[in-house]
């Protein structure tokens, strides 16, 4: 699902104004020149992926953060950073890139072990 | 039977600092209405705040975590410095600008795009037609150019939207108004209250109409398909007090633009935007805690106990209930504008 030659990362030009207040984030798309009021588990999402992260390591990055028995995510961890992924592509808040194959493959190894 | 236990009093959302701060940039105008809430004059006053003091404030509010701006009037495009403050906002908050759109040329309309970065305009059209809206400003010619205004902005690729002030002097216009949006490809309208400020609130016995009239006028509008209406009276009348703030010409801090005649929370000169954020009457402006308020517009609205500046307007208490919802009027005649000391 996570595929380790895909690298994700924060689209540029974004600026998010956590409301933990309200448990949401606005983020503010300067390209489009649109706000956006994501979810937590979107606004996680893109908090990992500031500096880029290839699918594995998001998956990791994203179990790491999530405790398992969190109930907002109804027992639905992968199911969740999958829809969370999506949504956030589907804004054009999130970009995936392919990366060069060896270093996919070290790193799904580095990751497997 | 128990009562049961006491319901928790309602309360809006609290927001440790602000999400959307609204900046009355100028209080000067090239036209002259005879509504205009801030009393404008042709040329800036003395004591306005320069652009470098803006630009002050603009990095005061980022840092503070303000994220979007309403930026209004008078008319900002009026002043000649505006465009290197909003330079200066471009692509670091979401800018919402609200006009006249007489100043709206296409090469001004190419830099509010590309080089500002407005999100949207907000272009104000006071009636259907060159004889009611050229009544309103008092400046004939400029029905024409604010309607060449939204064109301009259209062609650019800026969403741009219509909006007007409901009056007893365009009231009878409305619907050649919202004809008047769809022949010029505006997508989103706005209707807005009257509020009893600067000009209109000395000529409100001959402006306002009752609330009848007005849900009357409302509700006889025939939308073309596709087209939005924004219109803030039940069930729609939130209280926006809780996630935003404003600031006035001369660096005022404000609570509301709509409540630039009765609140003064500190200059910005002299104090931090987020200490005037945390100013006792900014907190229970925004607490929600009204003796009376309506559910339904609680529910579509995510807000309690809707406009203050119209409760205050009407009762002179700041946690009276709105007259001009219907479910909070009480028989309260909109026509009629009560004296209060402010």
């Amino acid at each position: 699902m996570f595929s380790p030659s895909i690298r994700y990362s924060q689209a540029p030009g974004l600026r998010l104004r956590p409301v933990r207040e309200l448990g949401v984030c606005v983020v503010f798309a300067a390209e489009e020149a649109r706000l956006y009021r994501l979810n937590a588990q979107a606004w996680l999402v893109l908090a990992l992926c500031r500096e880029g992260l290839s699918g594995p390591a998001l998956q990791a990055a994203w179990r790491e953060a999530v405790a398992p028995e969190d109930a907002a995510l109804e027992g639905r961890p992968a199911e969740c950073l999958q829809q969370a992924v999506e949504l956030l592509l589907a804004r054009r808040l999130l970009r995936q890139d392919g990366v060069a194959s060896q270093e996919a493959l070290a790193e799904a190894g580095g990751g497997d072990g | 039977m128990s009562a049961g236990p006491p319901k928790p009093p309602h309360r809006n959302p609290v927001l440790e600092r602000p999400l959307k701060v609204t900046l009355s940039f100028t209080d000067s105008c090239n036209l002259n209405c005879r509504h205009c809430y801030a009393d404008c004059s042709a040329t800036p006053k003395p004591d306005e705040l320069s652009a470098a003091e803006w630009c002050g404030i603009l990095d005061r509010l980022e840092a503070d975590g303000v994220i979007g701006l309403y930026i209004e009037g008078g008319e900002p495009l009026h002043r000649p410095d505006f465009l290197d403050v909003l330079r200066h906002a471009a692509g670091r908050f979401h800018i919402q600008l609200r006009t006249h759109g007489t100043l709206v040329t296409p090469e001004m309309a190419a830099v509010l795009r590309q080089e500002c970065r407005i999100a949207t305009l907000l272009v104000d059209i006071m009636g259907p037609d060159a004889a009611t809206h050229d009544a309103t400003t008092g400046v004939p010619g400029s029905f024409e150019r604010a309607t060449a205004g939204i064109t301009a902005a259209l062609a650019a690729g800026i969403d741009t939207q219509m909006l007007t002030i409901m009056t007893r002097w365009n009231v009878a216009g409305l619907q050649g108004w919202v004809d008047l949006a769809a022949r010029l490809g505006v997508a989103t309208v706005g209707i807005l209250r009257p509020y009893p400020l600067g000009r209109l609130k000395r000529r409100w016995a001959e402006a306002s109409l009752s609330l009848d009239e007005m849900h009357a006028a409302l509700e006889a509008l025939r939308l073309p398909p596709g087209m939005r209406l924004m219109q803030s009276w039940h069930p729609n009348n939130g209280n926006c007090c809780w996630q935003t703030a404003a600031i006035d010409a001369r660096g005022n801090s404000i609570g509301c633009a709509y409540l630039r005649e009765y609140v003064h929370l500190g200059n910005l000169r002299e104090v931090a935007f987020l200490d005037t954020w945390n100013h006792p009457l900014h907190r229970e402006l925004r607490s929600g805690a009204v003796t009376e308020a309506c559910g339904d517009c609680a529910s579509s609205q995510g807000s309690h106990g809707g406009c203050r500046s119209t409760a205050f307007a009407f009762h002179g208490r700041w946690d009276a209930p709105d007259p001009f919802d219907r479910a909070t009027n009480n028989g309260v005649d909109l026509r009629v504008l009560p004296k209060h000391p402010v």
